[in-house]
């Protein structure tokens, strides 16, 4: 039966998951040959030193679009569900309701997951190539925060979506995910999270059951 | 066990606005039960009280003796459930949602479903969204036969319908239901769709329950009269145990009322009202409805 | 219960969010202006001169002594500090304390030195560049191969390339091994600029806490254990070039003593350190042909202490003033909020979650709003008992408690 949910879920969000790891292989290509380049024509000591001392980053074309992504994948996943109050028949379904939209949400989760570690792979794969392996440490640690504010985005999207009480509750809800969501871009050059990532992964992970008070809401009828 | 739903005592408010006070009605198993009322009265509220889609202010449903805010998975396979407007999954097509839907229901059938779909002239491969609003409810209705469940909530099944497909809707679930130990729940503003086919009726106003009876009785006890109006003292008239509803068009004065044509003009007499050329005037049950609902 | 413990831990979120972002909003509000005083050593009449921002024109800066000065009486004060403008108008002084003033000279013994306090706490891509430090076109270069320091070798990749350069591996490898160094590296140091005069390379603290100096010396390794103790707790070498070839740069330990490297056989001068907070303090060292001023800056007071050339404390001087936390919005805020968490901070260039000012006294409002709460509670006829954690909150959290059990409130989730 999970896996029928899983099958409705997939036939959602399928283009739009494509689309994203289009935009994602685009923004790769053009991170590859940028690299490439500059190897070719100039000077790549200038440039790694630029990269190590300047603290400019050769990825930041990556910076938001985790969150993108995570936006995406849930008005693809949740949109249908609350238009017409479709939600209703997920929520009919012969299960126990918690685990309908948990697995609604695993499936998202899982999907975003599997883009980002395809993308991780990529960029692992020519960054090594470029350059020894102290700067993949570096691009790791420097994107943790993107790709975590991707997967929380969408955690925070699906439960503003599926939120009954319009403009006050849902305003409420955008409001804190801003709030959150703008800690995890709150900062400059690379590694800045080194020391941290890991209180605010699990802060995020907390964000993920955040889902089930809007479906307790939703089923309450509060409007 | 006797009910396949028992209401007992609902009270609801949105905000401050009372839908209906202590409502209860039971259903018993194997009956089909209508429940009626213009627009806006509290059908789909009870419906999503009945579906735990909404916890009333006070008061309680039981479906198969479970508690309609906590069914267990097993109670909710046994429910099929129609949306207002034959609202589906419209992003897969018709032989994804049939593909989908089996797999939670262990007395799945698919027969039912693709006879419907074969009348419809459709392809499989057609989605929900490009099809038109008489074809979805052909979807949906076949998805609740196929389910093969022994209760049937059908929120307004003739929204957006045109007569045929109403016609056709009605005539599938008698088929279903006929020597079968079914229970359906069917909610509509349409009355005489349903004469000969509900057991039972609820008729919703505004704020309260205004008949609980079935069809037949309806029909046949409850009477429009007419008379001209002489003087003022239609002023008098109101709303009361007797006088169900009046309407006054022009000179004329109509009476709805569940009493006999001697009992109306004792009663108006009583109450020093001239009464004219009081006649009955027989109508059809959609005029009975209208006239027990009043056209506002 | 999944419910309860996602509801509880949402309330934690908000409460986290709302002491970020409440006290933030609150500071870009209300923030005053504070003045701060920039404090300098006159070698001329011996003693500090506090220059603070004042509506009067008349008084630019106030000595020691409590005599004031203007702003073009306050130059002669700093000869070595203004010695360009000085000499512009030929008002240098021909000698101080009997010792004759040549410009080369003072300009050569001219230095300030600014280390904040997070670049204390940098991160680092550990890759680096090894300039040849006598280049034979004088210009200093960066070179074609970065080095890094792995568990056995020290490892130069071409840039251009990403491969290893195996004769530079080779020979500085060696080198290393033969000076004794313990692979791998625990910390590297090193000031990697183009736009100095001359490269003193890296200082490299190996697996045994022993310090050597890495450096390029014609295409060859040089490579020195250095002679520092290896109980000295290093937090931060900060190497800084100078003309005056005394000191290849200043040193912090961990318990925040701050030392000179001696260019005499590395030996280390410490520095007075008197009120020194590394994690707090901005290290403001001026330099100059007779003394050197060592200031610790904090948010509320200057520490500044004068040395002579031969580091014997001359006079010391400490100023307070009040920050914003002391002032009246300061005072303010210590009633609104508990707590501030904040993400970023002085003492770090690291991003991570600071709690900080910590103030007793809003409990005041705590009660006000928990008697609130309890009065909003009665008239909506909730229980007392049901929502008892809603309270505890509210009573603990302030303000930050209060807005999260109304964003989500018990009766969501029953």
């Amino acid at each position: 039966m999970f896996k029928a949910i899983g099958y409705k879920e997939w036939l959602k969000i399928r283009w739009a998951a494509l689309g994203i790891i289009i935009a994602f292989i685009l923004v790769f290509i053009n991170t590859a040959l940028t690299l490439s380049y500059i190897v070719r024509t100039s000077d790549p000591n200038l440039y790694w030193n630029n990269l190590i001392f300047r603290m400019s980053l050769y990825y930041s074309l990556l910076k938001y679009l985790p969150l993108l992504a995570g936006i995406i994948i849930s008005f693809f996943q949740f949109f249908p569900e609350i238009s017409e109050n479709r939600l209703k028949l997920a929520l009919h379904l012969p299960l126990n309701e918690k685990s309908i939209i948990l697995n609604m949400v695993a499936f998202g989760t899982t999907t975003l997951l599997a883009i980002f570690l395809f993308i991780i792979l990529l960029f692992t794969l020519m960054i090594l190539y470029f350059f020894p392996v102290e700067f993949l440490y570096s691009f790791l640690i420097t994107t943790a925060p993107w790709f975590l504010a991707g997967l929380t985005i969408y955690w925070l999207a699906s439960s503003i979506f599926v939120e009954p009480m319009w403009l006050f509750r849902r305003l409420f809800l955008i409001l804190i995910s801003i709030a959150y969501i703008s800690l995890l871009y709150a900062s400059k050059g690379y590694n800045n999270f080194e020391v941290s990532i890991h209180w605010f992964f699990l802060i995020s992970i907390f964000l993920s059951v955040s889902i089930l008070i809007s479906t307790a809401r939703f089923k309450k009828g509060v409007i | 066990m006797e009910y396949a739903v028992e209401c007992k005592n609902l009270t609801h408010y949105y905000g401050k606005r009372l839908i209906y006070e202590n409502m209860s009605f039971n259903i018993k198993k194997g009956s089909i039960f209508g429940l009626l009322g213009k627009n806006g009265t509290g059908k789909t509220t009870t419906i999503n009280i009945l579906n735990g889609y909404l916890k009333p202010k006070s008061g309680q449903c039981l479906i198969f003796g479970e508690d309609s805010q906590k069914l267990s998975p097993q109670t909710k396979a046994n429910v099929g459930f129609l949306m207002e407007g034959h609202i589906q999954y419209n992003f897969m097509n018709i032989s994804q949602i049939e593909k989908f839907y089996a797999q939670f229901y262990p007395k799945w059938n698919n027969a039912p479903y693709w006879e419907l779909m074969s009348l419809l002239k459709v392809l499989p491969e057609q989605k929900l969204s490009s099809m038109s609003c008489g074809q979805r409810s052909q979807v949906a209705l076949g998805l609740i036969l196929a389910q093969d469940p022994d209760l049937m909530i059908l929120d307004d099944y003739s929204m957006g319908l045109d007569p045929g497909y109403r016609r056709l809707f009605i005539d599938y679930l008698t088929e279903y239901t006929k020597g079968r130990d079914k229970t359906i729940f069917i909610t509509s503003h349409i009355i005489q769709d349903l004469e000969g086919f509900v057991d039972d009726i609820v008729i919703l106003d505004y704020k309260n329950v205004l008949l609980s009876s079935t069809i037949d009785d309806f029909k046949n006890n409850f009477r429009r009269f007419r008379f001209i109006l002489t003087n003022k003292s239609h002023q008098k008239i109101e709303k009361d145990a007797t006088i169900t509803n009046f309407e006054i068009i022009k000179n004329n004065i109509f009476i709805y009322s569940f009493s006999d044509i001697n009992k109306v003009r004792t009663y108006l007499q009583s109450k020093n009202i001239s009464v004219k050329d009081l006649e009955e005037i027989p109508m059809t049950l959609e005029d009975a409805f209208i006239g027990l609902t009043g056209k506002y | 219960m999944l419910l309860k413990l996602s509801r509880i831990v949402l309330i934690f979120i908000v409460i986290l969010i709302a002491s970020v972002y409440l006290p933030h909003f609150y500071w870009m509000a209300a923030s005053p202006r504070i003045h701060k005083p920039n404090i300098y050593y006159s070698p001329v009449i011996k003693k500090f001169l506090t220059f603070k921002y004042d509506n009067n024109p008349n008084v630019f800066c106030t000595a020691s002594d409590g005599k004031t000065y203007s702003r073009k009486g306050s130059d002669t004060l700093l000869p070595f500090l203004n010695y360009r403008l000085l000499a512009a108008k030929s008002s240098m002084p021909d000698s101080i304390d009997d010792i004759e003033i040549i410009l080369e000279d003072v300009r050569r013994n001219n230095f300030l030195l600014r280390t904040r306090p997070y670049q204390l706490d940098l991160p680092q891509i550990p890759v680096y560049p090894l300039f040849e430090s006598k280049p034979e076109r004088l210009q200093l270069e960066i070179p074609e191969c970065f080095f890094r320091i792995t568990k056995d070798k020290m490892d130069f990749i071409n840039t251009k390339t990403n491969k290893q350069n195996k004769q530079l591996t080779e020979i500085f490898t060696k080198s290393l091994v033969k000076a004794g160094f313990s692979f791998p590296s625990k910390n590297i140091f090193g000031n990697p600029t183009t736009r100095k005069a001359f490269d003193e390379g890296y200082f490299v603290i190996d697996n045994n806490n022993f310090v050597y100096h890495i450096k390029m010396l014609k295409g060859k390794p040089f490579c020195v254990k250095t002679g520092i103790p290896n109980d000295i707790r290093i937090k931060k070498i900060i190497i800084k070039e100078n003309s005056l070839k005394e000191f290849y740069g200043h040193m912090i330990t961990k318990d925040d003593r701050v030392f000179f490297i001696l260019y005499d056989q590395y030996k280390l001068q410490e520095l007075p350190n008197e009120g020194y907070d590394s994690s707090r303090d901005h290290v403001f060292m001026v330099g100059n042909l007779l003394y050197r001023t060592i200031s610790f800056i904090s948010t509320n007071s200057v520490t500044s202490t004068v040395v002579n050339r031969q580091y014997k404390i001359v006079d010391t001087l400490k100023k307070t003033w009040k920050d914003k936390y002391q002032l009246t919005p300061g005072i303010i805020s210590s009633y609104i909020f508990p707590f501030t968490i904040m993400t970023q901070d002085r003492s770090s260039y690291f991003t991570n979650i600071f709690i900080k000012h910590i103030s007793f006294k809003a409990i005041y409002l705590h009660i006000f709003l928990l008697i609130f709460t309890i009065i909003y509670y009665i008239k909506r006829k909730k229980s007392m008992i049901k929502n008892w954690l809603d309270l505890i909150f509210v009573l603990l959290f302030g303000i930050y408690g209060f807005i999260s059990i109304l964003l989500f409130q018990r009766e969501d989730i029953e």
